[in-house]
């Protein structure tokens, strides 16, 4: 009974054509990292020599974890598993496994409640794009648009709770494509939105490649941009920093780690290919990145703003580049040019995410489907509404460190520790030579022998590597530090997040005095769109309404003055909240795990 | 452009095309049916 069920539940979802299965796979990977990461990552990182470490990456790092996760996936789908939990159950007997597969399902939801809010900005951003609301808008007025716009209480453009409109808006259109199932849905968005994401990425490229200096505003030739990306700092090299941001860089472009291709691959029959898909989709994947992703956003910035400003807006992030500065540099193409850019961008961007964010679902959806014998269309509308709900926090609370918490915890730690523990397991647990046996199967093309021993050595040493540098990076990322008596931890290390290590005097959750968390002199308190601010030296804080100001303008305040008196909720409330919330979510997928084998074990009972 | 930059740029993106069009080509010459043979995998189960 078990079975038949097991199979009706299962039998209509196939990839319709191995095409659409390999651009599936590709949208999965193509993401807002390609185009907005990627070139902020090498310029910070020792422009083209940073492809160096890059590409090393890609071969010890990356094409063995798609090795990994395809062959899993694939070996698992013989089963009718189409998670990780039960996809590593079924590689080994021991029950811990499972619950590590937990990982698989944790990051994808976790990460989908704030990618899906990216994906709708983007969507936002087309839609103003094309009615030209940037039509005439100064560079300060554009990136104003955006720090409204993630206000939610704010609507600068007419419609109240736009982010929230656009969200949800965002939600349903991947809810209903999902729902769609996976020929029908997931393939048929792929289809359309890989090569059109190339064909904008094209457009855009050609773009900057003939932006003339003292041509359209252009102050320097987009050539000029290319230069600065591309001239290799050779000297980099020795930093263990750049070779980490390069091994990081893998993780996120090629979306391993998270549980999404071993459900993917899961759907494959059990004797076709999946090293020739492994590879197609992986390269589709670092043409995007290397050639359309180094092309654009860097520079057409460059073009318009020049090497240094360009430098400085890179450390604020590709996002900020991205939705702060771009759309007032495609203005100075002219109305219709400027819409079209924008069309270009922000679509490029939506279709990049769209399809990311769908494959973020599968895995859910295929969990509750195998285990609970949901229907598609339930698995599709809980897995929006688990979003919905997950995501509100990072939306209203954005601007308290709930969007970045988010990214850290389930974007970042999580991938690096199940992309880890799943190498183990494959090379150590399930046994290299059975792993290699399932890569080979069925294979269309030769994976070189070397591989072999790179997915058995040296891929799981780089990731306790990649682990320990993220668990405890020494500060400012001095890598000479590092000794056996010790060292200082950075505030972005695992430790330095757990221990709130760097965070100013505002400690308590709740309080009555803010303090100041930098020297300096008070050079203005003003009031901007019903918001209140006190600005000391480069810092301003955001003060409530009903605040007692303790400083007047000119006063020098150190870190650790009060600065205004009232009923406070710090920033550290918010965020460990949102870990709180994080860490109910693993607990509860964890239990919804533990439902799902004892239905399977007491099913086993009744039947013998 | 300065010429390293510039002979660095075109090798990779060279070769990641080269790469991703002899991947495709490959994958367009031969394309299976992807349809999932549950019951080849439930015989594999029972084979375990």
């Amino acid at each position: 009974m078990k079975t038949s069920q097991n199979i009706s539940a299962i039998k209509g979802e196939a990839w319709g054509s191995r095409l659409g299965l390999v651009l599936a796979m590709a949208g999965n990977a193509v993401g807002f990292g390609n185009f907005l990461r990627f070139p902020v990552q090498a310029v910070q990182n020792g422009g083209g020599a940073f492809i160096i470490p890059y590409l090393v990456s890609l071969i010890v790092l990356g094409l063995p974890l798609l090795l990994i996760e395809w062959s899993t996936g694939r070996f698992g789908g013989k089963f009718g598993h189409h998670s990780t939990p039960t996809i590593l159950d079924s590689m080994s007997k021991k029950w811990v496994w499972r619950y590590i597969g937990v990982f698989g399902l944790f990051s994808n939801i976790a990460i989908a409640s704030y990618y899906c809010y990216m994906e709708s900005w983007t969507m936002s951003y087309v839609y103003h794009s094309v009615i030209g609301t940037f039509d005439g808008l100064n560079q300060h007025q554009v990136a104003g648009f955006f720090e409204n716009y993630l206000d939610v209480t704010t609507s600068t453009t007419g419609i109240p709770y736009e982010a929230i409109i656009f969200f949800v808006l965002c939600l349903a259109l991947n809810t209903w494509i999902l729902s769609k199932g996976l020929s029908g849905g997931i393939e048929k968005a792929a289809k359309i939105g890989v090569p059109l994401l190339i064909v904008f990425g094209i457009f855009l490229t050609v773009k900057a490649f003939t932006m003339k200096a003292g041509h359209q505003g252009a102050v320097f030739s987009g050539m000029e941009g290319l230069n600065f990306l591309w001239t290799p700092k050779f000297d980099s090299l020795g930093n263990p920093k750049v070779w980490l941001a390069a091994a990081g860089q893998m993780f996120f472009t090629l979306s391993v780690g998270m549980g999404t291709i071993q459900c993917y691959a899961s759907y494959v029959k059990g004797k076709d290919d999946i090293a020739l898909n492994a590879m197609s989709a992986g390269f589709t994947n670092e043409f995007v990145e290397i050639v359309l992703g180094s092309s654009i956003i860097i520079p057409i910035s460059v073009g318009y703003l020049g090497i240094d400003k360009v430098i400085e807006l890179t450390n604020q992030g590709g996002l900020g580049l991205a939705f702060r500065t771009m759309p007032f540099l495609f203005e100075q193409w002219g109305t219709v040019l400027s819409a079209l850019a924008g069309l270009s961008f922000f679509g490029l961007l939506f279709l990049a995410g769209i399809t990311s964010s769908l494959a973020m679902g599968t895995p859910i959806l295929g969990f509750l489907q195998d285990e609970f014998k949901w229907s598609r269309k339930n698995s599709a509308v809980a897995f929006g509404s688990g979003v919905l709900l997950l995501g509100l926090p990072t939306i209203f609370f954005f601007q308290k460190g709930v969007f970045d918490e988010y990214d850290y915890w389930a974007g970042t730690v999580s991938l690096v520790v199940f992309a880890m523990l799943e190498t183990i397991l494959f090379s150590w647990v399930f046994g290299i030579n059975k792993g290699w046996r399932e890569i080979n199967k069925g294979a269309e093309i030769k994976i070189p022998v070397i591989f072999k021993y790179l997915l058995k050595y040296v891929t799981p040493v780089m990731l306790i590597i990649i682990f320990f540098g993220a668990l405890a990076a020494p500060d400012n990322d001095d890598w000479s530090k590092l000794g056996f008596s010790g060292w200082e931890v950075s505030h972005g290390s695992i430790i330095g997040k757990i221990t709130h290590k760097g965070e100013g005097p505002n400690k308590d959750y709740f309080a009555h005095t803010y303090y100041a968390e930098n020297n300096g002199t008070v050079d203005s308190i003003y009031s901007l769109r019903k918001k209140h601010y006190i600005k000391v030296a480069s810092k301003t804080y955001h003060y409530p309404a009903k605040a007692q100001l303790v400083v007047k303008t000119g006063d020098t305040v150190k870190t650790g003055d009060a600065l205004y008196k009232g009923d406070i909720v710090n920033d550290r409330f918010y965020v460990d909240m949102a870990r709180l919330l994080l860490l109910l979510v693993f607990a509860g997928l964890s239990f919804l795990v533990y439902i799902a084998f004892k239905k399977k074990e007491n099913n086993k009972t009744l039947i013998s | 452009m300065n010429t390293s930059a510039l002979i660095l740029m075109l090798a990779v993106w060279v070769t990641v095309i080269s790469f991703t069009v002899y991947f495709f080509v490959k994958i367009l010459k031969k394309p299976p049916d992807t349809a999932l043979d549950i019951e080849e995998g439930l015989e594999d189960h029972d084979n375990q």
